[in-house]
């Protein structure tokens, strides 16, 4: 069994990683806002991120979703870890799910949302 | 945009509150059904069943008209049970599993059998196998009578005072019952009370509906039993096993004293799916059987199957030390015996609160007293179940406090409606064998 020390210890670092990011997006947006930044399709490449991007955190969205089945026993509910734990396990998927979020709406905004001024043309 | 941004706030509160809510909606049935050997009556939290085995039917029969009842009084009995099964077996197992109950059939009591066969009968799954179709098949009820058998255990802890140690002189037991109660609530909605009635003897099962065997019990020559699981990590199989709640409810039965009920189950002969305890208490004292049959013990030495009382002596490392009383979590603790507990956190930070709990009510210990260390939580709510310690923690799903002497019996079932545990756990006095109706 897991300790819980060690899953609050990576609850706390997803929480600090993604407060960072959630800062660094605000920062984005407020960019996005004030018409500094804005939305670039880049064709074919933008496809490819985006959907590269998508398979990367539904891929990892999967595996922390049927985390359980790999504490316990294939098939294992969810309502049944909470109430077996150990207790930091929900605390550290949240956070997880929270910081694998956060990480891919950065990554997407910052990639299709690019400067105005200050780019080259071709950037434009 | 201010006022934009608090509306958005408030909606996605509500959106997290309807998706979070832990309320569960109950569907009910008949509040009081009767036909010729069996009545049921909803008692806000649980049912009252009485099965009368002298009313002159057959055990199949029985096992249909029981069946009937449950469907009068929890319509959707089928689906709950059907859903609870598929959320403890994958897709994978659960054909497996089935294999395992068909492997245990055989050495069955047949009127066990019949009772199960009868049951198989009023409900609507006939004897197509599917899982999660929302109705019980024969082997499904086969199986959720056999799932501590072949499909999970049960967690729990037992313990008791006697002579001195208690308040009354006599034995006042207490067990928890941590098991998951699926994530619809299936197990606490079907929560029951079922005396059985027979011509010369009484016996009380604290269950659930559908469920024959014994998890908790007693009989009305005062002995009263309790299982507990203690898995050792022997490999698993089902060949020639018997079901140890059923052998409980046979020992029950058919024996007078906890000698004899204790002896039948340590029996080496009967061969069990998994290690197990079992908590057995009279009026005037209690024992704990700890009944490993698979695994080794030290030195590689061969299994023990044998009777543990408060002057025991335990494995190295482990102690106890209070006179009239014994306890037991998940674990072995006979010296010599297979030792499940010192690596196991969760039995062993258990133990320690128990231990603790029990001597910080003194020498004199009382039921409510007893019902406080079982009630023992070190945080505001029941933490979970494997590392923090609670006796009273999230998995558990009834707690019992008997007194054998007075047949006094006191029990905590979880809301039915309510899947996390309360803070403060209710007890409900609960009469049996009649009680409010004189001797």
């Amino acid at each position: 069994m897991i300790d819980s020390g060690i899953l609050y210890s990576i609850a706390a670092g997803c929480w600090a990683v993604a407060l960072l990011i959630a800062v660094l997006l605000v920062l984005l947006i407020s960019k996005i806002a004030g018409g500094k930044k804005r939305f670039k399709a880049k064709g074919i490449k933008g496809i490819i991120v985006f959907l590269i991007a998508t398979a990367v955190a539904g891929y990892c969205a999967y595996y922390i979703y049927h985390l359980p089945d790999t504490l316990y026993y294939y098939g294992t509910p969810w309502a049944m870890v909470e109430e077996i734990g150990p207790s930091g396990f929900m605390e550290a998927v949240m956070a997880l799910s929270v910081l694998i979020g956060a990480a891919y709406i950065y990554a997407m905004v910052k990639f299709y949302f690019v400067k105005i001024s200050g780019g080259t043309y071709k950037e434009r | 945009m201010l006022k934009r941004m608090l509306g958005g706030i408030v909606a996605l509160v509500l959106i997290f509150q309807v998706g979070c809510s832990k309320e569960i909606a109950v569907v009910t049935g008949e509040s009081s059904y009767q036909e010729k050997g069996v009545s049921i009556t909803d008692k806000g939290n649980y049912f009252d069943v009485v099965l009368d085995y002298t009313a002159g039917l057959t055990r199949r029969q029985m096992g249909e008209a029981f069946g009937r009842a449950i469907l009068k009084a929890v319509p959707n009995y089928e689906a709950l049970i059907d859903s609870y099964i598929a959320e403890n077996l994958s897709t994978y197992e659960y054909p497996y599993s089935l294999l395992r109950a068909e492997d245990v059939m055989p050495q069955m009591n047949e009127d066990y059998k019949e009772e199960i066969e009868g049951l198989a009968d009023a409900f609507s799954g006939g004897k197509e196998n599917v899982r999660g179709d929302n109705k019980i098949s024969r082997d499904e009820i086969y199986l959720f009578n056999l799932f501590t058998d072949v499909v999970r255990g049960t967690q729990c802890c037992y313990l008791a005072v006697s002579g001195d140690r208690s308040s009354t002189g006599s034995t006042i037991a207490g067990r928890n019952l941590d098991w998951f109660g699926g994530q619809d609530n299936q197990l606490p909605i079907i929560q029951s009370i079922i005396t059985m009635r027979y011509t010369d003897k009484k016996l009380c099962s604290v269950g659930y509906l559908g469920y024959i065997g014994i998890l908790t019990g007693f009989n009305d020559d005062k002995v009263f039993a309790a299982i507990v699981d203690s898995q050792s990590g022997t490999p698993y199989s089902s060949l020639g096993i018997r079901s140890y709640a059923l052998d409980l409810r046979f020992a029950l039965e058919s024996t007078n004293t906890m000698e004899d009920a204790c002896e039948f189950m340590r029996d080496p002969s009967k061969l069990y799916g998994v290690n197990h305890i079992i908590g057995f208490s009279d009026p005037v004292k209690s024992v704990i059987l700890e009944n490993n049959f698979t695994g080794d013990g030290l030195d590689l030495k061969r299994v023990k199957r044998s009777v543990r009382t408060s002057e025991s002596a335990l494995n190295k490392g482990i102690s106890w030390g209070i006179d009239n009383a014994v306890g037991t979590v998940n674990s072995f603790l006979l010296y010599g015996n297979h030792d499940n507990h010192k690596p196991n956190k969760y039995n062993t930070k258990r133990w320690q609160n128990m231990k603790r709990e029990l001597l910080e009510k003194g020498e004199d210990v009382t039921a409510e007293e007893l019902k406080d260390v079982i009630s023992y939580k070190k945080g505001k709510s029941p933490g979970t179940f494997s590392d923090s310690g609670d006796l009273y923690n999230k998995m558990t799903v009834q707690m019992v406090v008997f007194e054998p002497e007075s047949l006094s019996l006191e029990v905590f079932f979880r809301p039915r409606n309510i899947i996390d545990n309360p803070e403060v756990p209710v007890f409900e006095k609960i009469p049996v064998f009649w009680q409010e109706d004189g001797p």
